[in-house]
């Protein structure tokens, strides 16, 4: 009697505890540079909350602040079916397609970080957002995220 | 054209040498200085970029290594460098401990190393590896790298270039990570002519072979069955200022690619091509000068 007690409790907890299987963070970092300066970037995509926290770095090689900010810097990740995910590193706009559940086609609108709650992702350590319909990663063993950087540094 | 003879521009029968080397005498004093002053032009950024794209060669390719499970790796090298080389390796590596991961070089031959970033996605990490080595390399030296924590499976390969310059430090790099076919650095904005390398790594396939785009020349493409993963390594001795350096596997593969775009030695600056101006802005006299 005890030990079906014990059973039934023990099934009843692990049916409390919310499941986190399948779970991950999946991360990715790259960097460009040319011309004298740098822009490095993290990646860390939460697949169960779906939060995506990025954190980028724009400056000289020698580690001094940049010049200005770059022409142009756009983390364009890729999506298993293709559809890629432009995302301004300058201003914080996201591209987003009729997959994303946005009927006329490719909107965009720039993201404010759920961290500090400022648009802006340049030289101010990780920021969080919450990209609409969420990210798809590569479904293999490695957990891989799309993506490609474009980066035309000052003066480029 | 009759013979040796051809029709000039101006209508008239001449030797076919006078109108593809005209005689002065056979032109007005303007039209002489209007030919040969953007011809000589021409030629003197002509040969300067040619001298340099010429004084870059590939000297040797180094090797490959594969090898799973480990947290070390060491290339061996399998021909000896030049003196005055500079060695670019490409280290692809999953490292299954999770993508925090990082490997350096614990064992140098005696030379000085330095890598780009490496670009990494989930596991997959691609990564660029340089020295000078102003000796030269052995053959049969060896070069190891370490991983930070756990095991990996690693897959590297390097080769030597000669006429580059001493302090190789990239001008540029890109990197980029998919699950297609087309692997690709990115656009590497280097604004100089440079010797663009790149290394891609695939884990998925143990039989994957990749093409290289032109103008990019493949060195190095190999595969381990063991592991499921590939490698390739290939350059341009004379990639443009601005260019991507790109390839794509026989199947839809995760993939990171790393590039970058190192120094030619010396008159780099001098090799870029003057700025081109309009037909008439040469002709037009600027601050009270006469066009020179």
């Amino acid at each position: 009697m005890t030990t079906r007690f014990l059973a039934l409790l023990l099934a009843a907890l692990v049916l409390l505890v919310p499941s986190t299987a399948g779970a991950a963070i999946v991360h990715a970092q790259s960097d460009a540079s040319g011309l004298g300066h740098e822009l490095a970037w993290t990646l860390d995509y939460d697949t169960a909350s779906r939060a995506l926290t990025i954190g980028v770095t724009h400056t000289r090689n020698d580690g001094s602040p940049a010049a200005s900010d770059p022409p142009l810097a756009v983390l364009v990740m890729v999506q298993p079916n293709g559809l890629q995910r432009p995302f301004n590193l300058n201003s914080t706009a996201v591209t987003l397609g009729v997959a994303d559940g946005f009927p006329d086609g490719t909107v965009v609108q720039p993201l404010v970080a759920s961290s500090d709650g400022l648009p802006g992702v340049l030289n101010k350590g990780p920021q969080t957002y919450n990209i609409p319909g969420g990210l798809r990663v590569s479904a293999n063993r490695a957990g891989l995220i799309d993506f490609r950087t474009l980066y035309t540094p000052p003066g480029g | 054209m009759v013979g040796d003879l051809a029709v000039s521009p101006g209508g008239v029968l001449l030797p076919r040498r006078e109108i593809l080397r005209p005689n002065p005498g056979l032109l007005l004093p303007g039209a002489q200085q209007m030919l040969r002053r953007p011809l000589e032009r021409w030629k003197r950024y002509r040969t300067a970029e040619d001298a340099l794209v010429a004084a870059a060669t590939l000297d040797a390719t180094l090797g490959t290594k594969a090898q799973s499970g480990t947290s070390t790796a060491s290339l061996t090298t399998s021909a000896a460098a030049a003196a005055n080389s500079l060695i670019v390796v490409g280290v692809g590596y999953f490292a299954a401990g999770g993508s925090g991961i990082t490997v350096n070089v614990t064992t140098a031959a005696g030379l000085t190393w330095a890598s780009t970033a490496r670009t990494n996605s989930g596991s997959v990490n691609s990564q660029l590896w340089y020295a000078y080595a102003a000796a030269g390399l052995a053959s049969s030296s060896v070069i190891t790298w370490t991983a930070s924590a756990s095991t990996c499976d690693w897959m590297i390969g390097g080769a030597s270039f000669l006429g580059m310059n001493s302090t190789p430090t990239p001008l540029a790099t890109n990197g980029a990570a998919a699950s297609a076919q087309p692997w690709s650095s990115g656009s590497i904005v280097a604004g100089a002519v440079n010797l663009g390398v790149v290394a891609a790594f695939e884990d998925g396939s143990g039989t994957a072979t990749s093409t290289s785009t032109a103008p990019l020349t493949e060195l190095i493409d190999f595969a381990s069955l063991g592991q499921t993963e590939a490698f390739t390594l290939a350059y341009d001795l004379a990639s443009a200022s601005t260019a991507t350096l790109a390839g794509s596997w026989s199947a839809s593969l995760s993939h990171a690619a790393r590039g970058a775009a190192f120094p030619i030695a010396s008159g780099v600056a001098a090799a870029r091509p003057p700025r081109r101006r309009s037909f008439m802005s040469r002709y037009v006299p600027r601050s009270g000068a006469r066009y020179r």
